[in-house]
């Protein structure tokens, strides 16, 4: 004998389902795009825009601000910032590499508390950390009066308000990042694998270099991006340790939005460092695949 | 005998699977009822359904005449001991059990007395205060097995109870579960996809392919009858013989083996099963073969000889009586204990 | 064979990281109790730049308002970030979603300082410790979904499910069984995201209206003007809050497991 099924009853649970599924999701990510995607928007529409007289814009369209950011001058900023932020970045690797894998030989227990070290003064003021360089490195500061007093040099080196200064803040503030990824990529790598390339037949340092180092390739290039992009869109080490005289992108954006007042032509640069961010991990995601398959870090 | 559970024409799609497809199986109450299929027929997706974590495409299920479906996961009379146990870790073992006594705001004293009762029957009144973490996994076993039943449903859901376990632990916790659901008198639902499990607890079991139905028979039946080639092969241990039909015998592989009495008509493609047991070892034989090799399975053997079929041909055998390895067996059997099915 | 023995030669970069990244910090901290203010000799164990910074009205003001900024934060980020984790765990399987939902925490903290300075100018919007409120919590809610995701990713996810077959409303499950299960990353994601507030200049620097400076903002026109004892007692104090603060966190979540 047929049954009135209750449909009513299966579209209240179905309701539900989907109203739990709304409760979840749409707060937060309505915030990211109300926050993050819509500013981006007007980032972008920004650069086609014409400053307006007390800073701002006017809505008139215009692709000035791309043919001047094509000047020279300011190319050589961004080139300038690019090498600068490549070798801290190269720096992190040589110096991160050797770190992250030291790590993984360590007794688990301890492992734990290195990785709390390393990344304890990332989350401390960037700032200060800074600061703190400014003092080390001054003429009449420790450094030099530490390699004074023991002889080693006569007159005091002017350490600061170079660019090389500016190398050792970025690498200073963000050499954790580049420790924590590749020791994430080196500890997910079975033990097995390696002493299967030994079994048959490979040196360590040959098992070391086909084995393992690809491997790691993942997790090496997302530390090379966490500490490229901070580094390039910088302007506080380069203030502080450089002195103003070596001026970096972040520098010059920061003064178009708050010194010029030109925010369409600081929008352009501002989107250069998010289009170099994009390309960096479609770069990433292309050599991820290459050496792990299909498989993602 | 009216259906207690009655489940009629369920459909579910997953994107390009089709996990159910028009699934319908009537299940009695106090009954022991297996779901056994290969991963993938679809078992788990019918219980998970049937205790509301999935929702159905089509079809309709009903519980002593009312419509299940509508009704939402939480107030059914129905309880799923979970294959990976789920206990709420920052619980103990009492406060686990009592968690569905508590939300259906009965009083204190009566709680305390069901949760009692249950941890005593399951024998871990002195773990009461402990926490999951600090449990065998037996012991964690038998605290999801409370939980449930505490609950006094009409039908308790048993997702892989026993795949968990070693051996030994297994066959003593399938007495457990029998002796529980007799005194309980609650309906059992297991799913596994052990036959010999289901053959050994179960009532009566459907047996599931693709999502689909193929045979729901009770243990006996399922071994003695089973309806399609997928069932002789998937219960218990079977030869089976894939040719054509001829009158009294059938043709595999150029030989004609005899064939018990059967509906299909003559130049019909078949199978003939055979099971192990039935086959005898003799002077002369139907058919024969060299020895490759045999299993030793403490009280009997399993032979395996080369016929010249598609596999090797399994036969059970005595400790006592197994011939050299390479040496030829003849064997033969009688074709009433031989089971025909048409060869789909 | 001794652990530092094993490492061999990896011994150098490993202790040599440690000294490089500790040494900065522990010479301001030493030379905060300086007694002179002479900024490079050690004259001898004072406290008084302590108390120079407790007298001087804006580092007392920035702190105010950085302690309003980074609890407000906290709190927004930890609802919308822990609902957002929960979100992705139980409803999507596709992995976009989830990169998006993670992208705030890496976007370059620049253009996401000019981006939302366009969007508040835009609006009209008079900028203050609100607009900076609202600036924060957009990235701090993004690290606190990833360790609340990340702890997700541990627990059983038939946890929610046997709650419900056992009776529990989905409100009744979300609190007696999700949020404890959580609890841990709840903690830590909290606390990281009241010190990464706490911290952050950038995106203040942009967003923030001219009457009520966080501190980073204070310390950075300290810093201008070149170095001396008062900065060094109050890099000394926000040093130690942070580090007091990360420590708590990681008891509640290994560093590990986020990975």
């Amino acid at each position: 004998m047929a049954l009135a099924v209750k449909s009513e009853g299966r579209d209240a649970i179905k309701r539900r389902a989907l109203l739990s599924r709304a409760i979840f999701l749409v707060p937060g990510l309505t915030y990211i795009t109300a926050f993050m995607l819509i500013p981006l928007g007007f980032i972008i529409a920004y650069t086609f825009l014409s400053r307006g007289t007390y800073g701002g814009v006017e809505f008139i369209f215009t692709t000035e601000n791309y043919t001047r950011a094509l000047d020279s001058l300011y190319i050589g900023v961004l080139v300038k910032s690019i090498l600068i932020a490549a070798t801290a970045t190269l720096l992190a690797f040589l110096i991160g590499f050797p770190v992250a894998y030291a790590i993984t030989k360590l007794p688990t227990n301890r492992q734990n508390i290195m990785l709390v070290l390393i990344v304890l003064p990332f989350w401390t003021n960037f700032l200060i950390r800074t600061y703190a360089w400014i003092v080390l490195l001054n003429t009449q500061g420790f450094l030099n009066k530490g390699l004074i007093n023991m002889g080693v040099i006569s007159e005091p080196l002017e350490l600061l308000y170079k660019p090389s200064a500016i190398v050792l803040g970025l690498l200073y503030a963000y050499i954790p990042l580049m420790i924590l990824p590749i020791y994430s990529s080196l500890v997910r790598i079975d033990p097995a694998m390696k002493e299967a390339a030994i079994n048959l037949g490979a040196t360590p340092a040959q098992a070391f270099r086909q084995v393992t180092l690809p491997l790691a390739l993942p997790g090496v290039l997302i530390g090379a991006i966490f500490v490229f992009v901070p580094s390039v869109g910088n302007f506080i080490v380069p203030e502080l340790l450089g002195g103003g005289k070596t001026i970096m992108v972040g520098n010059l954006i920061r003064d178009q939005f708050l010194k010029a007042r030109d925010w369409p032509f600081g929008s352009v640069m501002a989107l250069s460092m998010v289009v170099m961010l994009c390309a960096l991990f479609f770069i990433q995601a292309r050599v991820n695949r290459r050496v792990l398959g299909d498989a993602r870090a | 005998m009216s259906s207690f559970l009655n489940i009629a024409a369920v459909s579910k799609r997953y994107g390009d699977v089709q996990a159910l497809n028009n699934v319908s199986i009537d299940i009695r109450e106090n009954e022991f009822f297996a779901l056994l299929g290969p991963s993938g027929c679809g078992k788990t997706t019918l219980l998970r359904a049937l205790a509301g974590l999935e929702s159905l495409d089509s079809g309709v299920v009903t519980l002593a005449n009312e419509d299940l479906l509508s009704v939402p996961a939480n107030k059914r009379p129905v309880n799923l001991m979970f294959q990976s146990y789920a206990l709420f870790p920052h619980l103990n073992v009492y406060d686990n059990v009592a968690y569905g006594l508590r939300r259906e705001k009965l009083d204190k004293a009566e709680i305390d007395q069901r949760v009692g009762d249950v941890l005593k029957t399951v024998g871990l009144i002195d773990q009461k205060d402990r926490r999951p973490a600090q449990l065998s996994g037996g012991q964690k076993q038998r605290v999801a097995l409370a939980r449930a039943i505490v609950k006094r449903p009409k039908i308790l859901l048993l997702d892989e109870p026993l795949s968990a376990l070693d051996k030994k632990v297994r066959s003593e916790m399938q007495l457990e579960l029998k002796r529980l659901q007799h005194e309980a008198g609650i309906t059992f639902i297991i799913v596994t996809h052990d036959q010999e499990e289901a053959m050994s607890i179960a009532d009566r079991i459907a047996l599931m392919d693709k999502g689909e139905v193929v045979q729901v028979a009770t243990p006996v039946e399922m071994y003695s009858a089973p309806k399609t080639k997928f069932v002789a092969d998937f219960i218990g241990t079977s030869n089976l013989f894939a040719g054509t039909l001829g009158s009294g015998t059938i043709t595999v592989k150029g030989k004609a083996l005899p064939t018990p009495a059967t509906q299909l008509a003559s130049g019909a493609k078949a199978v003939l099963v055979v099971r192990p047991e039935d086959i005898q070892l003799g002077a002369t034989g139907t058919i024969s073969g060299a020895l490759v090799s045999s299993n030793f399975y403490g009280g009997s053997s399993l032979l395996f000889v080369d016929c010249g079929f598609d596999q090797l041909i399994k036969v059970s055998c005595a400790l006592s009586e197994v011939p050299p390895v390479g040496s030829i067996c003849n064997l033969s059997w009688n074709s009433a204990d031989s089971i025909l099915l048409a060869d789909a | 064979m001794p652990v530092h023995k094993q490492l061999g030669w990896l011994r150098l970069p490993l202790y040599g990281v440690l000294v490089f990244l500790y040494l900065p910090i522990s010479v301001l901290i030493f030379m905060s109790f300086n007694k002179s203010d002479a900024p490079f000799m050690w004259t001898g164990f004072s406290t008084k730049w302590y108390s120079v910074l407790v007298n001087s009205p804006n580092i007392m003001e920035g702190f105010k308002n950085t302690l309003i900024v980074a609890i407000a934060t906290t709190i927004i980020s930890l609802v919308l970030g822990t609902l957002l984790a929960i979100g992705l765990a139980r409803y999507q399987k596709s992995s976009s979603l989830e990169a998006v939902a993670l992208t705030p925490a890496i976007f370059p903290d620049l253009a996401l300082a000019i981006g939302l300075l366009a969007l508040f100018t835009s609006l009209h919007l008079t900028l203050g410790l609100h607009s900076v409120i609202i600036s924060h919590a957009l990235f701090c809610m993004a690290f606190v979904t990833a360790i609340v995701r990340g702890r997700l990713a541990q627990i059983d996810s038939s946890l929610e499910e046997a709650a419900q077959d056992l009776g529990d409303s989905p409100v009744g499950t979300f609190f007696r069984i999700t949020l404890p299960s959580i609890k841990p990353a709840l903690i830590a994601g909290g606390l990281l995201a009241f010190t990464l507030s706490l911290d952050e200049f950038v995106i203040a620097f942009f967003t923030n209206g001219p009457n009520s400076p966080t501190l980073p903002m204070v310390i950075y026109s300290m810093v201008r003007f070149g170095v001396s004892p008062e900065i060094n007692a109050l890099a000394t104090v926000v040093l130690l809050i942070s580090a007091l603060i990360v420590t708590i966190a990681q008891r509640n979540v290994k560093v590990q497991d986020q990975l």
